[in-house]
């Protein structure tokens, strides 16, 4: 594997474990943009994160954010993503794990943030074959466009959460703060008015395989962890089968490959912005 | 009421759940956080089971750790018509073989399997051989069987090595290992979709054919 040379990737901050995934004294090899690294946790609980091949390139920058831990290969001039209800405690944490997807992170994104395929992927759950429709909604572009939002979604789902006893329309907004993260805002059915959160942070092993580290932060105090956790790996499951079926792997963001659909709204949106932000890696950018 | 120690994304508890909803057999489902957590592998559970695997069945005193002893004990115990475990003596040992090789060579598709979904690792050379050398032998089987009018594993209806054989097989993409290659599996996953009973695991899509 071989270390991508695209800066736009580089410049970025990247998940890479859950930090009480290593134990202290322990140490993990992973693969970042095709870099392989080292980390090495101390008996202190620091972190601390090595290129296995140097070939000259500097350390990696590490911190530690949200109970995961972030890498960065390059030299990042924006922060790691701000998520404030991270430090309200209003929510329960809960770390729904890290799954591997043999595809590019940018078709994970996608599908996230896709709304059409949640009636015949997650029937039962988010969505049903009575309603399929995709309601409108529309694309912001915030923080000096550096971020991209799909807000007032909505959707009929038969049991939205771990915590729903009946069906009813949710509002969604999406948020995607950088190309490999994701954050949805949804209504919780425990607290009317509180949005509970769901976010992907992907690790790019290379152009065609990632790693998806995700959380959730929700009201809910009746179920215990693992229900709702069962309740969420089904639904990665679904996800995951679909994905390992989409071809090419790297995402197309030439315009002249859309076919478009009101519901697509988001997923043309989401690869205008890749295009625009000079990203290279994960993309097909053949135009036909 | 039968309880069964289950984690969703397993498809060796899928084989017992799906035998289960196939039979009418109710059960409640006690759930185990197997990934991210590893709670099947810490001392708690090994009071319950000293191998560490799931799935475990519990029935009144009497408690099950083997899948392929599960769908044994709920045949035995709720099929009265004798047909998803057959008496007679060729085909109940052509049944206990199937669920010999579901355990045996069918184990690397299933630890292929999680160790994908997990992020683990993937397949190697080797392993890939294996897994289909293993699915081959499925397709050669099924394959002859179509030509003398036998539409499951053993015999002319569904028996549990059915039941044993159906997920790891068709999940097996799921582990990285394609199915192109093998139409007599196809044609079988959509014989036991169309069981009456018949319920899905997630990577399993139910056949849509009158539904949509
Ligand atoms: N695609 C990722 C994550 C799956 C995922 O997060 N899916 C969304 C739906 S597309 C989800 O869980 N949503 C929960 C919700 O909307 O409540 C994977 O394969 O691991
Ligand atoms: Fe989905």
């Amino acid at each position: 594997m071989t270390r991508t040379t695209d800066l736009v990737a580089l410049n970025d901050w990247y998940v890479v474990a859950f930090t009480s995934e290593i134990p202290k004294g322990h140490s993990e090899t992973t693969v970042l943009l095709g870099q392989s690294l080292v980390i090495y946790r101390g008996w202190d609980g620091e972190f601390q994160c090595a290129l296995a091949h140097g070939d000259g390139h500097p350390p990696p920058l590490v911190r530690q954010k949200y109970g995961f831990l972030w890498v960065s290969l390059g030299r990042p001039d924006h922060d790691i993503v701000s998520v404030p209800e991270f430090s309200e405690h209003e929510r329960r944490f809960i770390h729904r794990g890290r799954i591997g997807v043999p595809s590019s992170g940018q078709r994970v994104i996608e599908n996230f943030f896709d709304l059409s395929h949640f009636s015949f992927v997650h029937t039962g759950t988010l969505g049903g074959y009575e309603s399929a429709e995709v309601p409108k909604y529309s694309v912001e572009f915030r923080e000096q466009e550096r971020e991209l939002w799909a807000v007032g979604c909505s959707f009929v789902q038969p049991k939205a959460s771990a915590a729903a006893g009946a069906a009813s329309t949710i509002y969604y907004d999406y948020r995607i703060p950088s190309p490999f993260i994701s954050i949805i805002y949804k209504d919780s059915l425990v607290r009317p008015g509180r949005k509970d959160l769901i976010g992907l942070f992907i690790q790019p092993h290379d152009e065609e395989s990632c790693t998806v580290h995700s959380f959730a932060l929700v009201h809910d105090e009746q179920n215990v962890s693992t229900h709702i956790l069962h309740f969420y790996h089904e639904i990665f499951a679904q996800d995951r089968s679909i994905l390992l079926h989409q071809t090419p792997k790297k995402l197309p963001v030439s315009p002249r490959r859309e076919i478009p659909t009101i519901s697509d709204a988001s997923s043309i949106a989401y690869r205008r912005w890749l295009d625009r932000s000079g990203l290279q890696f994960g993309l097909d950018r053949a135009s036909a | 009421m039968i309880q069964l120690y289950d984690y969703i994304l397993s498809a060796e508890c899928y084989k017992v759940r799906l035998l289960c909803a196939l039979l009418g057999v109710k059960f409640q489902p006690i759930k185990v956080n197997v990934h991210p957590g590893g709670d099947h592998l810490k001392p708690e559970f090994a009071l319950i089971n000293p191998r560490r695997t799931i799935p475990v069945l519990q029935d009144g005193a009497h408690r099950i750790c083997d899948t392929n002893t599960i769908l044994i004990h709920i045949a035995r115990r709720h099929d009265p018509s004798e047909q998803w475990l057959p008496r007679d003596e060729n085909m109940f040992d052509d049944t206990l073989g199937w669920l010999g090789f579901a355990a045996k060579e069918l184990d690397l598709l299933q630890s292929l399997r999680m160790n994908s979904i997990t992020a683990a690792g993937s397949a190697s050379r080797t392993e890939m051989e294996q897994a289909h050398a293993a699915l081959t032998i499925v397709e050669d089987h099924l394959a002859e069987g179509e030509l003398e009018r036998r539409h499951w594993l053993v015999g002319k209806s569904p028996t549990i090595a059915d039941i044993a054989v159906f997920p790891p097989t068709i999940l097996a993409p799921d582990g990285g290992v394609p199915l192109e290659r093998y139409p007599a599996l196809w044609r079988w996953f959509d014989r036991v979709k169309k069981l009456h009973g018949f319920i899905v695991m997630p990577g399993i899509f139910p056949n849509l054919s009158g539904v949509v």
